[in-house]
């Protein structure tokens, strides 16, 4: 089925939205005049001047050419929907698999209420239209993890039509794991035999059709990353979907004992006046003997429910004692006998043949003596790299911010509020989001081929003792070194860690670690007032001193505010495996637009209100000192002065909220050493040098600077990083904690600096 | 009194002595205490909560045989293999499952 642009349709025609093109202005208008991918719509023309009108859920919207142009769509007489949710183990080859099935056709958001990312995407098959939700990864459906949550919640709220199991036939018995409990919605499922190349390759045969009868689903065989089976996946949706679900519920059979209880459950269930309408009752029932919190949360608040948790109290003590074990294990051990029982009847080991390269280079890389080498290597290479490659595409994008600057001013010969706004407000604040892009990209790039090949389930594996040590998990280990890059792709890394007490930790104590944006002030500052001879050890004192307090407030936050055992460790260790590329630019692209997307505007917004400041009011004439910005730094200077420093130091430091660069570009306005004034500029370091306070002492001592240099490490993460942490936290709560502890802290270390340096006649 | 601590201390290696000679192979101790290449049957599970659900989902169970591979360059985590793949977890948590040691 091939897609039109909606502009080249005729009226009347019945038409299914695929795309949006023309960036994400355009995306965003029509998304929020409800053009979604995946609608149905129709159109139908204005008799009279013959402009075009869709009908979309039955409300009409008039659209202009240009934007008809930009509208990508299929035409299909009576196409269906249909609704399927894509769940399946991490690392079984799921996202590949959702790649492939919906291709650019792509939707990321979150659930609501969580942070959970949410990818949808849109097939189409025949007269039918996929409508595909990739649900969180997940081993199980508890109630622990917010995922599992997540995942379960969407199937029993949203009803899919078709459940799509993906699962990673070389890894079988633990992914069916998965497979048990989806089977117990009752909701008609096709599983995807997935990488089953390597499931052949290591000697194993399977017989689908029996498989398929016993777990009541379709299968197909699938190998994700090299784009197998997905038309025959596409086929068997669609013949699940039409044959409807007349089939038989197939379950696990826990047993006389267990069915028994769960049964006298489920009578007290139906008796509910007002039951959680929604769930499947069986299912109900056994996630209540599982001591389910989630759903005994649910009962209790139920008139009656507490009836209902007492039969569950009493049958799960009856279950203990005829099984001497923990109801939990025994659910565990029914399922895993169902899996073993099915395979034992539908596969074969033909010949034994251990393709195991996979366990060959862990011999090697995580070796006891060479693991921490290699990782070491691995590391400096892919911070060299990450920070190596963005440097020439952030120079072309600072010259292209010049030039545009350039092209303005011949535009506005006149120095003119207009001016001004355009180019010290809008372009350069598109300026400083755009000079992340590169490295947010690159940074994605080698982080999902880290994640895709495997290696970061190591990383995390040969760290975690460290990192447990300062109460974070063996996945903040990443974050954290990223953040001597920068803090904002760093804060994104820490989507890897599962817990939301590590995350949260992570990303609180990331703008601890130096980021290269406060190198230039380090520089400057050094530069002008500490010897050559201790200039390095200096330097590497304020990287220690910022990986010191990352790491003792780490242990702090951990202790008090998100207090608590540490989540388990409990992590698979995938078989290693070449990354496709078309899945990395796909996981790079996604990563990288929401940055865009989400912070990009945050972060626009911000420099737009810095100019306004600098430039306001207008009596000021564009002297900085007489601006809003200059009077809030005489303003805070009574703040600032126990830390050693002046009105001028306190005017850059609030400008460096922005970026931490800036403060070395106002310092360097502030002393009319030129706006360009930049690290090396020789006059501004003479000029600090040389600058008296009325009475005779000098402003700038050597002690004055450390202070500075200590405050600028420390205080409120930059404006891009605050808003990325508003993006990976969720919450506005959390960031203005972080700015605010961050820049007390700050205050309190320089003025420990200042004042006990002077004591001691520094 | 001295009597009681003598006969109880004797007692107590008498068992220690019991112990190794009568099971040496059969050995009931944790998967964290397994040396790395080293077979054992797991017995139970014990703990509660998160960890044992998690334990118990990642295939973790009573019965399954469970491999020590490795420990972790700095000692901990450790990398074992249950039902045909790796898990990793930490030290204090593999604890948490009784094994039986095989041959």
């Amino acid at each position: 089925m091939s897609t039109i642009r909606l502009s080249d349709t005729r009226p009347g025609a019945e038409l299914l939205l695929c795309r949006i093109e023309g960036g994400m202005g355009m995306e965003k208008k029509l998304t929020e005049m409800g053009l979604l991918p995946g609608e149905k719509i129709r159109r139908i023309d204005a008799p009279s001047d013959g402009s075009i009108i869709l009908i979309i859920k039955g409300a009409k919207i008039a659209i202009g050419k240009g934007m008809a142009d930009r509208i990508i769509v299929e035409e299909c007489m009576d196409r269906k929907t249909i609704k399927v949710a894509l769940a399946g183990n991490p690392n079984s080859g799921k996202t590949s698999i959702f790649n492939n099935l919906t291709g650019t056709r792509q939707h990321v958001g979150n659930y609501p209420g969580v942070t959970v990312e949410k990818k949808e995407g849109l097939a189409c098959h025949g007269n039918y239209a996929i409508s595909i939700t990739d649900l969180p990864g997940a081993y199980s459906l508890t109630a622990y993890s917010l995922d599992e949550v997540v995942a379960r919640n969407f199937i029993i709220d949203e009803k899919p039509d078709i459940i799509v199991n993906v699962v990673d036939a070389s890894n079988l018995e633990r992914n069916l794991y998965l497979s048990t409990q989806l089977m117990e919605f009752g909701i008609p499922m096709v599983i995807a035999f997935n990488m089953s190349d390597i499931f052949e390759a290591t000697g194993f045969a399977a017989d689908d059709e029996m498989l398929s009868g016993l777990l009541n689903a379709d299968i197909v065989r699938t190998v994700g990353n090299k784009n197998k089976g997905i038309r025959e996946l596409l086929e068997a949706i669609v013949k699940v979907y039409k044959s409807g679900c007349g089939r038989k519920n197939v379950s696990v059979n826990y047993g006389n004992e267990i069915e028994e209880e769960a049964s006298k459950i489920i009578n007290l269930l139906e008796a509910l006046p007002c039951p959680a309408a929604n769930y499947p009752k069986r299912w109900m029932a056994l996630k209540l003997l599982e001591d389910d919190k989630y759903i005994m949360g649910l009962v209790k608040d139920r008139p009656a429910g507490d009836d209902i948790i007492k039969q569950v109290e009493a049958a799960r003590s009856h279950i203990k004692a005829i099984f001497a074990d923990e109801t939990e294990s025994v659910f565990a051990d029914k399922r895993y006998g169902f899996i073993n029982g099915i395979l034992r009847e539908t596969t074969s080991r033909k010949r034994a043949s251990n393709l195991r390269i996979s366990d060959g280079i862990d011999q090697i890389v995580a070796n006891r003596v060479l693991g921490i080498p290699i990782f070491l290597a691995v590391m400096w290479f892919m911070f060299k790299a990450i920070f190596g490659l963005s440097k020439m595409p952030m120079h072309w994008i600072e010259s292209a911010q010049i030039a545009a600057g350039g092209f303005v001013t011949a535009l506005f010969p006149q120095e003119s509020l207009v001016r001004g706004f355009i180019i010290d407000g809008i372009i350069s604040g598109v300026g400083s989001v755009l000079v992340f892009v590169p490295i947010i990209f690159l940074l994605f790039f080698f982080m999902s081929v880290l994640e895709d090949s495997g290696y970061m389930a190591r990383i995390a594996f040969i760290v975690d003792k460290f990192m447990h040590k300062i109460g974070l998990h063996g996945r903040s280990f990443i974050p954290m070194l990223l953040g001597f890059g920068c803090n904002v792709p760093a804060i994104m890394a820490t989507r890897v860690i599962e817990s939301k007490k590590d995350r949260f930790t992570t990303i609180l104590v990331n703008p601890f670690m130096s980021c290269g944006a406060r190198l230039p002030v380090y520089t400057l500052l050094i530069g002008a007032f500490f010897s050559n001879g201790i200039s390095g050890n200096i330097l590497f004192s304020l990287y220690m001193l910022g990986f010191l307090t990352a790491i003792i407030t780490a242990k702090i936050f951990r202790k008090f505010v998100f207090a608590g055992e540490s989540a388990p460790f409990v992590m698979e260790l995938p078989p290693y495996r070449v990354p496709t590329l078309k899945g990395l630019l796909i996981h790079m692209w996604e990563r990288g637009w929401l940055y865009i997307k989400k912070a990009g505007t945050v972060i626009m917004f911000g420099c737009l209100i810095v100019w306004t400041l600098s430039v306001f009011p207008l009596s000021s004439k564009s002297d900085l000192t007489k601006s809003f910005i200059g009077m809030a730094g005489r303003a805070i200077e009574p703040v600032v002065r126990p830390l050693g420093f002046d009105w001028k130091i306190g005017t850059a430091l609030i400008s460096g909220v922005v970026a931490k660069e800036i403060v070395v570009g106002t310092l360097g306005v502030l002393y009319g050493a030129g706006k360009g004034a930049d690290a090396g500029g020789h006059s501004l370091k003479e000029a600090l040098r040389r600058d008296r306070y009325p009475d005779g002492r000098p402003v700038f001592t050597p002690l004055t600077a450390y202070a500075l240099m200590v405050f600028v490490l420390l205080y409120i993460p930059c404006l891009s990083t605050a808003a990325v942490i508003r993006k990976e936290t969720g919450s506005w709560g959390w960031t203005l904690f972080s700015v605010s502890y961050s820049t007390a802290l700050a205050w309190s270390a320089s003025f420990i600096i200042y004042q006990g340096g002077r004591l001691l006649g520094l | 009194m001295d009597a009681v601590v003598v006969s109880f201390i004797l007692k107590f290696f008498k068992y220690k002595i019991l112990k190794a000679d009568i099971m040496p192979k059969e050995e009931v101790c944790t998967a964290a205490h397994l040396s790395p290449g080293q077979k054992a049957s797991i017995v139970k599970i014990e703990g509660r909560g998160y960890l044992r659900k998690r334990l118990l989902d990642m295939g973790v169970v009573a019965g399954v045989v469970i491999q020590m591979v490795r420990r972790a360059p700095l000692g901990d985590p450790i990398d074992v293999k249950v039902k045909g793949y790796h898990l990793s977890l930490r030290r204090s948590e593999a604890s948490y499952i009784i094994v039986k040691r095989l041959g």
